[in-house]
């Protein structure tokens, strides 16, 4: 059950707390404050990714909904935060490859897409982008070619967007408030550019904040047939607010360090984590885990999968399909496993009651 | 003198265990004893991929190895033990004795690890 000592304690759950109320207030029009919100909320908990994700989805929204580039590149910006904190995230490795792959970033698309397909090679939304980016390297190829042009050399370009770079990276910091007073973007559109394209090798902590250079349209290209979004749970918030009640059903359950009820995105509905294992790493393991296991039983003719149990030193994860969601309690290894089982299974029957 | 066909002989006379195979963590099939109807190369390509995503997401937690990773299908268990660089597959009937199948799991690898041929 979770006390209220637990919520208290742990920052995740907190974070988690901080994404659900900003992505309320955003569904009821409240850009601002959901925004305003999750500011304050990574102010708090710098270091969970999921807050990062929940502001990187809203700004997504907003983007979709006002077309405003500056949104897109703030969404960029969280999403890859996010991956510096969990570099297997599903949710942020997804939407960061749409955006970079809408500014024609296919290399970082492609590496981010193809981190999903190593997991889950038969993830439809991966697969697509992996097309998509194809396709896009196939055009550009030609493109690759010296081209003769009055237009100023590349290096004065570069020099000019170099200098231009601080007040850039400010403005991705603060993005601007949708429905405030945002000055709408010029004709003269920003392009975004990776401060690097392998971020997470990169010695900068500002690593993968993304580098936005003013110069003119014609080197500014967004690919209006990519959409971006798209990987909303299906499910009602109902159905995951009745899976996460039924968690109740594992108190005093002896040698339980944690549970991560996850929605379909791999992202937490619900976190109890009495032995503080990391709220990051910890989901997407679970998820990523899951998925490869689905997969692996799948294509190898033995069956749907039903179960997975990991035996770890830190402890053991067991892993189970919940209707909507992805179940992983962990356990001490000393933990009786045929309790654990029973509570499982008694977990699972009552949902699907 | 033993061998690895004779480890994953040993193995498949347990109780409820109708195959089992050794792998490299890229996939490469080191040996393997299963029945006709499965193809090593493909059980072989899966299931390192399983190894490895726990690997790569363990690592971030500290942790350089697992013990075991046990899945459980409509017809089956698989069971995946560690080795290092490779890993111990094997498939067992869906009611098997865990306890036995441990056993039977960490006698099979310990004589793996000693005879100390696996590290390819």
């Amino acid at each position: 059950m979770v006390e209220k000592s637990d919520l208290k304690d742990s920052p995740a759950s907190m974070a988690l707390a901080y994404g659900r109320i900003a992505k309320s207030l955003h569904g009821v029009g409240e850009r601002s404050l959901a925004l305003d919100l999750l500011d304050r909320g990574i102010k708090k908990f710098p270091d969970v990714s999921g807050i990062y994700i929940s502001k990187g989805e809203i700004l997504v929204s907003v983007y979709n909904t006002d077309g405003k580039v500056d949104f897109l590149k703030a969404a960029l910006s969280s999403f890859e935060k996010a991956l510096k904190l969990d570099p297997q995230n599903y949710l942020a490795r997804l939407l960061a490859s749409q955006i970079y792959l809408k500014a024609g970033k296919t290399s970082r698309a492609k590496e981010l897409v193809a981190g999903i397909l190593d997991i889950k090679p038969d993830d439809e939304r991966a697969l697509s982008l992996m097309n998509a980016v194809k396709e896009l390297e196939l055009k550009a190829a030609p493109q690759a070619e010296p081209v003769k042009a009055p237009e100023p050399p590349r290096e004065e370009l570069k020099a000019e967007s170099e200098k231009e770079e601080p007040k850039a990276e400010a403005a991705v910091e603060t993005p601007p408030r949708a429905g405030n007073s945002v000055p709408a973007p010029t004709l003269d559109t920003p392009r975004i550019e990776s401060g690097n394209s392998k971020p997470s090798e990169a010695e900068d902590d500002d690593a993968g904040e993304v580098v936005v250079a003013q110069t003119n349209s014609s080197a500014w290209s967004l690919d209006e047939k990519v959409v971006i979004g798209g990987h909303e749970d299906t499910e009602s918030e109902i159905a995951q607010e009745e899976l996460a009640a039924k968690l109740t059903l594992f108190s005093k359950l002896e040698g339980l360090m944690a549970i991560f009820l996850l929605d379909q995105n791999g992202q937490p509905i619900k976190m109890i984590n009495k032995a503080k294992l990391d709220v990051n790493i910890t989901p997407s393991l679970i998820f990523n885990l899951h998925n490869a296991s689905i997969n692996g039983i799948r294509r190898t003719g033995l069956g749907s999968f039903q179960r997975g149990v990991l035996v770890t030193p830190i402890g053991t994860f067991i892993i189970a399909n919940a209707f909507y969601a992805t179940l992983g309690v962990v356990v001490d290894n000393d933990a009786n496993m045929a309790a654990v089982e029973a509570r499982i299974q008694r977990y699972l029957g009552d949902i699907s009651s | 003198m033993i061998t690895l066909k004779s480890v994953l002989k040993s193995l498949c006379g347990s109780k409820g265990v109708s195959g089992a195979l050794i792998i490299t963590k890229d996939g490469m099939v080191i040996d393997s004893n299963l029945p006709p109807s499965y193809s090593a190369e493909s059980l072989a390509a899966f299931m390192s991929q399983i190894a490895v995503t726990i690997t790569n997401s363990l690592a971030g937690l500290g942790v350089k190895e697992f013990t075991r990773y046990v899945m459980q299908s409509g017809q089956s268990k698989i069971y995946i033990v560690d080795l290092g660089k490779s890993a111990l597959i094997a498939l067992a009937d869906v009611d098997v004795d865990a306890g036995e199948m441990n056993v039977a799991l960490f006698q099979a690898a310990n004589t793996i690890k000693k005879t100390g041929r696996i590290d390819v």
